[in-house]
């Protein structure tokens, strides 16, 4: 059987790759939600996550833009009501928000070849150019540069027309770390760390789904 | 565990069960393929119906034979192929090549089937070739043990096909481009021995200059990679690779977690192990039969032309393929004025245009001069058929030129007609290839230049 990792669980196997992850809170009440919130950097997004909801964004379940406690309260009404007219059981999630560019890093694992490890732009340029390389897992940080340098959207990453660039280093790190992480973690199928968002040296795993083998069953 | 290829492919007796006389059957192919080895090594067939094959004695069962056999080719119908093959392994012969089909490729039935025979042979270090195969082939020992329809010539390349049909094409093709073979091998299903297993044999080959692989799937992808990665640090691996456009399947990969198609992977896999992924048969064959003929070389060629279109054109290929093309020396622009065979007021650049009324003593001085500098590590030479175009004299000039510089290789560009003929013939029976497109060219050139 398989199954998906909860955002805390991900988050948990992620730290321990050194694969950075936006500052989040998960809680349930909106007590606690609103000491949480006191204490991020603003502005943040509210999200209900739930192993039960994919396309959360299509279906009204992100507040974006967060600054003021009264606009935490309006959200989280609104996102709890939602939840309890569709009865989907699942927990709130701050995030801080950030501005760069979004990246899209996945993981699965090939019958032949074993783990694979996907690099591309964020958004659009996965979905719609295909803009993206591939590696078989493990390798080195000379071998994610080069998967990094491949994907014909590479000059945006180094600040095309003044917009944001992005450390490659910090890159290569990440792609490495999840190279590792496939080798360690066989019981992981398949990874998916999208968006990425990416500012100078900063670069954080947004969303992420990880599906494993459930072993008990 | 690694078995022992010497017997498969350096046999000095072969056995065949399954030979006959029957015209236009599969056996009377690999009779006739085998009788050409038979001043080389001891050859037995072995047909339990019939006496004689070709005036051949024949035996009733291989373990009939009473000396010791090196090569067992077996090519009888899926069913009996099995009692065959006990009988290999109880005679201890050193290696088997099943050509018959009816084995994983039909199914069910034929997946049973090749389990069986796989279980046969798995206490035993006799390595089996196929099954469902054309065979192999070693030209300069005169050993065909294949159904091919002609010998190939003797060279240095290594061609590893999963597809048999594509070996008996390119075994045409190349004889008639003059180029050669040290090995061809059809590895059918690899219910044993893979693609893997050769390029690690061939790795270490004297003869083997270059490895050629048609790739329909491998199996042990991680193996492969381990493999390649050594070999292709010493000897070129060039792979074709059929099955890469399921689009449809290929990534959906973030958004709906529908995963990667297995076209990139492959990509991947290769580029990684070293082995470089070209996109036609043509471009494979352009690029081995260079790797074959010319040494490898560092990034930096001339381009000669009397034509300024093919010239653009090249240079523009070259752009692409990352290709350098130096300026030429004052020292080499000093030889070209001292010749005296241009107009003072004609240019020297690189690319050089020796322009439309080019005599073959122009040509000359140009291959020499830019041969000469440094920086310049080999060599286009293009010609179009201008009214005094003389191609035979010109390629007298070019292997003249290449003798005296062995390791700045010489491509020629030529678009092949009646005038050209024989000149491009000339060319190519010292070695020097001629592609009638400048893109193939420069490929080819790419194929060798090392990273």
């Amino acid at each position: 059987m398989k199954k998906q990792l909860t955002f805390s669980e991900s988050q948990d196997l992620l730290c321990r790759y050194n694969i950075p992850v936006i500052p989040s809170r998960i809680f349930k009440t909106e007590k606690v939600g609103q000491s949480l919130f006191s204490k991020m950097e603003k502005p943040v997004v509210l999200k209900l996550v739930s192993p039960q909801i994919s396309h959360r964004t299509e279906r009204g379940l992100v507040c974006l833009n967060i600054e003021k406690k009264a606009e935490f309260q309006e959200a989280y009404r609104e996102l709890k009501q939602i939840a309890e007219k569709e009865k989907i059981a699942g927990d709130f999630l701050l995030q801080e928000m950030r501005t760069g560019i979004e990246l899209g890093i996945g993981a699965k694992r090939d019958i032949q070849f074993g783990p694979v490890i996907m690099f591309g732009l964020g958004g659009i340029f996965i979905e719609v150019m295909k803009d993206v390389s591939f590696r078989i897992a493990p390798f080195s940080r000379r071998e994610a540069l080069s998967m990094i340098k491949e994907i014909k959207g590479y000059p945006l990453l180094k600040g095309f027309r003044g917009g944001f660039s992005v450390k490659l280093e910090k890159l290569e790190k990440i792609l490495v770390g999840l190279s590792s992480l496939m080798i360690e973690n066989p019981a992981i199928q398949e990874m998916d760390l999208n968006p990425v968002i990416a500012q100078g040296t900063r670069v954080e795993a947004v969303d992420v789904k990880i599906i494993v083998n459930d072993e008990k069953s | 565990m690694t078995k022992n290829l010497k017997h498969l492919f350096d046999p000095h007796s072969v056995a065949f069960i399954g030979a006959t006389d029957r015209p236009r059957s599969v056996g009377l192919g690999i009779v006739n393929n085998l009788l050409i080895g038979s001043k080389q090594r001891k050859i037995y067939f072995v047909n339990p119906y019939q006496k004689k094959v070709k005036g051949i004695s024949t035996y009733s069962s291989v373990l009939d034979i009473s000396e010791k056999v090196d090569l067992v080719i077996i090519a009888v119908p899926g069913e009996s192929v099995l009692e065959a093959a006990r009988q290999c392994v109880q005679k201890k012969v050193g290696a088997v090549i099943i050509i018959s089909s009816g084995f994983a490729e039909i199914g069910k039935k034929g997946k049973e089937r090749q389990k069986k025979l796989l279980e046969i042979f798995q206490s035993t270090q006799i390595p089996l070739l196929g099954p469902n195969c054309l065979g192999i082939i070693r030209p300069k020992s005169h050993l065909n043990a294949s159904f091919a329809p002609a010998m190939p010539k003797v060279g240095e390349i290594a061609f590893i096909s999963q597809s048999g049909a594509i070996l008996n094409s390119v075994i045409d093709y190349s004889t008639k481009y003059n180029y050669g073979f040290s090995y061809l091998i059809s590895s059918g299903n690899e219910a044993d021995l893979s693609i893997t297993d050769f390029i690690r044999y061939l790795g270490d080959r004297e003869d083997v200059k270059v490895i050629a692989i048609y790739v329909e799937g491998i199996s042990q992808g991680r193996e492969f990679m381990d493999i390649a990665k050594k070999v292709s640090n010493h000897k070129p691996i060039i792979a074709l690779k059929a099955g890469q456009t399921e689009r449809g399947r290929q990534m959906a990969f973030l958004h709906t977690a529908s995963l990667a198609g297995s076209a990139q992977i492959y990509r991947a896999a290769f580029k990684q192990s070293g082995v470089k992924l070209v996109s036609t048969l043509e471009e494979m064959l352009d690029a081995v039969r260079v790797l074959a003929w010319k040494p490898r070389i560092a990034n930096g060629i001339g381009i000669v032309s009397n034509a300024g279109g093919m010239m653009v054109l090249a240079t523009d290929y070259s752009e692409r393929a990352g290709i350098k093309i130096p300026s030429l020396s004052l020292l080499t622009k000093r030889k070209l004025k001292k010749a005296k065979v241009f107009s003072p007021s004609v240019l020297f650049n690189n690319p050089f245009d020796v322009l439309g009324d080019a005599s073959p003593e122009r040509y000359k001085v140009v291959l020499e001069s830019l041969l000469s500098q440094k920086n310049i590590n080999g060599l286009i030479v293009m010609q179009t058929m201008q009214i005094n175009t003389e191609v035979y004299q010109n390629a007298k000039v070019i292997i003249e030129a290449q003798r005296k510089w062995p390791q700045k290789p010489i491509i020629s560009t030529c678009l092949p007609g009646e005038i050209s003929a024989s000149g491009l013939a000339l060319l190519q029976k010292n070695h020097i290839p001629n592609y009638p497109d400048p893109d193939r060219a420069i490929k080819a050139m790419k194929a060798l230049l090392i990273n």
